[in-house]
């Protein structure tokens, strides 16, 4: 069936397809083992939707009693939270896989339109979104019968999970596409990309709020909701004034673990109407989310696994401005050596080539071909660093980001490149293995070597654990995250979100850089420490496995 | 040198077998691995290079387990597979340094065979580009470069000619002869005269079994005497189709000769002919079909 040019079959087909094949793989049950985990934290009280204020030097936190409609809010913040920041990483292995596996090539030959395809994706994106909501709003209500209070009632849980989650993931969906579809956002860049816009387009709006009232705060700030926060507030503010009229604290709900130290004081909800501008915000998310997939179409090249590329490495620019250095295709043809007059040079000694060789190898895998704004940056990080020029926790914050570049690539290059069977029938299966991962703790020494040698000046031993301890725990993780998700994405998350949180926001708990300079002669480092030899050791089982 | 496989079966599932109960003991010199698609050959040289385990048996190497000593084989193996990937932003002459250094070579050796397999494999003008703007062709020329880089002792190759041009195929098979006086090569491919050209022995493989291990001639001889050629009429191909195993066609102006396996003589104007490996592998795997 056609409708303005859309065969509503191949849509249809291409969805099916995708849907299956994502739906097949077993990775995805550990991604719904953990939405499943998230439904029976928002019921013991873990995850919460709650309101802070101090009276007297005391932190008060005001959260629901477990009513049905309390869980069904507090699940579905949680499950649009989830999808809106790591959604993407979920969603955007799609036309990845189709590129590496070929199928691309066969769509882009038939009379399927670029508007089909990604249409279709788009509908198995939302498709798995489903899954996951379904997954999360389940576990909320059978968690619910059993921790809840009051009577379960399905229509709140499943409809609130649904309400908040689906359009998100519409939205998501679309972005992921648009990223993916474009060539300069499609890897690690895209990956950054997204996980900065998504955390400042959830606090966008937060400044308008003020200390208005839920139902004050201007329209226009309400429709940027992403996650549900300012619904939530509308929905529960009443009900928090009901048992403290004194409330002064914000009027926008915020959602997660709280504080430790709070008197939490229970509110009870039972429900209340959606307010109306909230369905126009959620048909807005879908319609964008859609319009992203669309758009995807203009940057979207159906036979770009087939293209060659044009050589777009800082030695290929440099060969082409300086002749001399080109390849030797260039040169005049030399003589093929016919087969029978062939004299190999005898091998006699099949181990002389140690761990050394194979290192420079893993090295030059790892650094080459990154863009020239990288090595830039790089350079830049280096001067500054070595200069004592920015305060430590800036560049030390700088240092442990910028090279995700290189240690994302760690565990997975193997296998995006299909390159298995030569490592693993070599002699080298496990040096290879520790070979990869030393190249990435080298480079992770360079990075926070020239960022933290004041704090190793300073500290001594208590700062050489700080930096030995990043050293381990970087590259083990990124390697140990790649072998075991076959993708960079699971890695990018985790460390973006410890980075976040960590380095630059001076967690000192998850400051494994030491940026907060609070670390030093903590145990701190150590822990970190443990964590990268765990990996690593999960990461040589692995190895051990495949042999 | 010698590798034998002892009772060597890979299960998938249960009831599903890749390969099952094979015996199998090969010498130096080439030995050809034919057999339909999904015959187990694949499987067979994965578990052979120790890339996948076997479920039952064992495999030697010089009398070493494999399975308990997989460093054995690894440190004499040279490996190309059916569907292999590269590091595309490596140039050829990289990518082979980098699989040298996994062999184990150190720089003067891996340098030297390097220079003489980009020549003996005929890339030496592409050495320095980079992989993702080669060919399939070259591509495959790459795979087979790595294969003999460390100048191996056991050489395992899976479908080395796809892709190769006519005149690739013909220069892989006489490097493949020139190489093969030292060590044991087990060639697996579909095209039955890259075997017919270099194989000591043949080795047929079917629904995970091994039908025979024996050598070219004597597989031929049991096809001798019935083999046929014949012209037919256009409209008659089909008819001669379904009565008889055809294993070649060449249309004519008065209607189309066909090349055929029987018992008996098809046609009081058919001709015996010299049996072929590939009248020999079709006739084998047709009599085990209908048995």
């Amino acid at each position: 069936m056609r409708s303005g040019g859309l065969s509503t079959r191949r849509v249809y087909h291409v969805a099916r397809a995708d849907f299956l094949q994502r739906i097949r793989s077993r990775r995805l049950l550990v991604v719904l083992a953990v939405i499943a985990y998230v439904g029976y934290l928002v019921n013991v009280g873990t995850v919460e939707i709650f309101y802070q204020d101090s009276s007297n030097e005391q932190l008060y936190q005001y959260a629901g009693e477990p009513t049905s409609a309390y869980i069904g809010l507090t699940a579905a913040v949680t499950g649009a939270s989830i999808l809106f920041l790591a959604g993407y990483y979920v969603l955007s292995g799609s036309l990845e896989r189709d590129r590496t596996t070929g199928v691309e090539r066969l769509v882009g030959s038939t009379s399927t339109t670029d508007r089909e395809l990604l249409l279709g994706k788009w509908f198995s994106h939302v498709g798995l979104v489903v899954v996951l909501l379904g997954t999360l709003g389940a576990a909320a209500l059978l968690n619910h019968l059993v921790h809840g209070t009051g009577s379960t009632d399905p229509l709140w849980i499943l409809g609130s999970v649904f309400l908040l989650g689906l359009p998100i993931g519409c939205f998501v969906a679309g972005v992921t596409l648009l990223f993916q579809s474009t060539d300069r956002l499609r890897g690690t860049v895209g990956n950054v990309v997204y996980f900065f816009g998504a955390m400042m387009l959830a606090v966008a709006a937060v400044p308008a709020v003020g200390d208005r009232a839920p139902t004050e705060i201007p329209l226009w700030a309400r429709m940027t909701d992403t996650i549900g926060l300012f619904a939530l507030g509308e929905l529960t503010y009443d009900a928090v004034l009901e048992i403290e009229s004194g409330y002064d604290g914000l009027g926008v709900a915020n959602f997660g673990a709280g504080s430790a130290g709070a008197e939490v004081v229970r509110f009870h909800w039972t429900g209340d109407s959606w307010p109306l501008w909230f369905y126009a915000n959620r048909f807005g998310l879908v319609l964008l989310g859609a319009g992203f997939a669309l758009a995807a179409t203009v940057p979207y090249d159906r036979f770009s696994s087939a293209s060659s590329s044009s050589g777009t490495g800082l030695v290929d620019r440099f060969r082409g401005v300086v002749p001399s250095l080109g390849s030797a295709a260039d040169e005049p043809n030399e003589t093929v050596r016919r087969p029978n007059e062939a004299t190999l040079t005898p091998v006699t000694d099949r181990s002389a080539g140690g761990f050394g060789r194979l290192l420079g190898q893993e090295l030059r895998l790892l650094v080459r071909d990154q863009p020239w704004w990288w090595y830039a940056g790089a350079l830049l990080i280096g001067f500054i660093g070595l200069t004592g020029s920015a305060p430590p926790e800036a560049i030390v914050s700088a240092a442990a980001v910028w090279p995700i570049f290189l240690w994302s690539s760690m565990g997975v290059r193997m296998i995006r490149h299909r390159m298995t069977p030569f490592i693993i029938s070599s002699r080298q299966p496990y040096g290879q293995l520790l070979a990869e991962w030393t190249a990435g703790a080298i480079m992770t020494a360079a990075f926070f070597g020239v960022a933290l040698w004041p704090v190793v000046l300073e500290t001594g031993i208590g700062g050489i654990i700080v930096l030995l301890g990043a050293v381990v725990f970087v590259p083990s993780l990124a390697q140990a995250m790649g072998l075991w998700s076959r993708t960079r994405r699971l890695f990018e998350l985790l460390y973006l979100l410890l980075w976040y949180v960590g380095p630059l926001n001076g967690v000192p708990a998850l400051d494994f850089a030491g940026a907060t300079a609070e670390t030093a002669g903590t145990a701190t480092p150590l822990l970190f420490g443990a964590v990268g030899v765990g990996a690593l050791v999960a990461a040589l089982t692995h190895r051990y496995r495949q042999t | 040198m010698n590798l034998r496989l002892t009772n060597v079966g890979k299960r998938y599932a249960e009831g599903v077998w890749g390969v099952r109960e094979v015996d199998l003991e090969l010498e130096q010199g080439i030995h050809g691995l034919l057999g339909p698609n999904g015959a187990g050959k694949s499987t067979l040289m994965r578990i052979i290079t120790t890339v996948a385990e076997p479920t039952t048996g064992n495999t030697y190497w010089n009398g070493t387990d494999t399975g308990e000593t997989p460093a054995a084989v690894r440190d004499v193996l040279g490996y190309l597979p059916q569907q292999f990937g590269v590091y595309p932003d490596l140039t050829a002459t990289e990518f082979l340094e980098y699989i040298a250094a996994l062999r184990g070579l150190d720089r003067e050796t891996a340098d030297a065979r390097i220079e003489e397999l980009l020549a003996l494999t005929n890339l030496q003008q592409a050495r320095d580009d980079r992989l993702r703007t080669f060919s399939g062709g070259m591509r495959q020329r790459v795979g087979i470069a790595q294969a003999l880089v460390n100048d191996p002792e056991l050489l395992v190759v899976d479908e080395p000619t796809v892709g190769l041009d006519p005149e690739e195929r013909v220069r892989f098979r006489n490097v493949l002869s020139s190489t093969a006086s030292d060590r044991v090569v087990l060639l697996s491919t579909h095209i039955v005269p890259d075997i017919e050209a270099t194989a000591t022995t043949v080795a047929l493989l079917e629904e995970g079994e091994l039908v025979t291990h024996t050598d070219p001639e004597s597989l031929v001889e049991a096809t001798d005497g019935k083999v046929y050629e014949y012209v037919v009429p256009r409209d008659d191909l089909g008819d001669v189709r379904r009565e008889y195993q055809v294993s070649g066609t060449v249309q004519r102006a008065d209607g189309v000769s066909v090349r055929v396996i029987a018992d008996e003589r098809p046609a009081p104007d058919a001709t015996a002919v010299t049996p072929t490996l590939e009248d020999a592998y079709l006739d084998r795997i047709e009599r085990r079909g209908a048995a």
